[in-house]
């Protein structure tokens, strides 16, 4: 797993799927022009709650307590959108996580160190995990 | 009429995991397509890589299954929501088999053009796969220390 330099991070574990009201068709919003679609602004209010370090903003309990640990593990956090899709009652969100590890996460004590990478697997080798047997997937 | 888009993306599942026909990867992809994903080298990798990708596991997991749980369009752009299960009966990496059978999920992104897939981002369980296996157990009081 190769060390990439550059600005603190963390992982970004997953694509992250938000479940909104009801539109017809689809719209994306990569960026922050959301053409007023509601479901693309609530998707975007969720991810600057995240960067806001504001998980009680969150509705879903799994969710708050899963942000909650990240958050009380990782300063610097941010999040960004790198792709958003809306449609019918859901939203797609392709995003990239970074942030630096300064509490414990997973039974894994803090390293201090800046990590980039983009999924769970990959963050928990960077905190020092064990690998599958030869790396392989 | 089904959406043509979404006919291609399931042949992914029901031709080449599910059947096994791994010539398809050529049909449903193009040759310079970018894959990005954990399991691809460097995190980004190539058609050649994804077949590779398939040929492994299915060799590891003949019983590979993918489902697609969900397919959202979206003008050039197809969301696949998908699950995979499979039984770990033959060699994968350096790992024996164990006879495990396992389950996941993952989401992928796929982006069309001219009738095939030019680009995919794709997210899945790996942690969740190494676990199933009896492997990779998250850290529990293994000494930190960075990985060079």
């Amino acid at each position: 797993m190769k060390r990439r330099r550059r600005t603190p991070i963390l992982a970004p574990p997953f694509l992250l799927v938000v479940f909104v009201a009801l539109v017809l068709g689809c719209a994306r919003a990569p960026d922050r022009d959301t053409g007023g679609e509601r479901n693309l602004e609530v998707a975007h209010g969720y991810i600057d709650a995240m960067n806001r370090g504001d998980a009680s903003e969150l509705d879903a309990d799994g969710f708050k307590a899963m942000h909650a640990m990240v958050l009380a593990a990782f300063t610097n956090l941010t999040i960004t959108a790198d792709d958003m899709i809306a449609s019918g009652d859901e939203v797609v969100t392709r995003w990239t996580l970074r942030g630096k590890q300064e509490g414990p996460f997973q039974g894994i004590a803090p390293t201090g160190e800046e990590w980039e990478q983009a999924d769970i697997m990959g963050l928990m080798r960077q905190l020092g995990a064990p690998e599958g047997p030869d790396g392989a997937t | 009429m089904e959406d043509a888009r979404l006919a291609l993306v399931s042949r992914i599942a029901d031709d080449i995991w599910n059947r096994g026909d791994l010539d398809a990867t050529a049909e449903v992809m193009a040759a310079d397509a970018v894959y990005h994903g954990p399991h691809m080298p460097d995190g980004v990798g190539t058609r050649r890589d994804w077949r590779e990708h398939i040929a492994r596991v299915r060799a590891a997991f003949p019983d590979s299954h993918v489902t697609f749980e969900a397919l959202v369009p979206c003008g050039d752009l197809v969301v696949g929501r998908w699950s995979a299960t499979g039984t770990h009966t033959g060699a994968f990496g350096d790992r024996s088999p164990t006879g495990r059978g396992i389950s996941i999920g993952g989401i992928t992104i796929y982006r069309l053009s001219g009738g095939v897939i030019v680009e995919a981002w794709e997210q899945l369980d790996l942690l969740g796969m190494w676990r199933q296996l009896g492997a990779a157990e998250p850290a529990g009081g293994r000494p930190a220390g960075k990985r060079d």
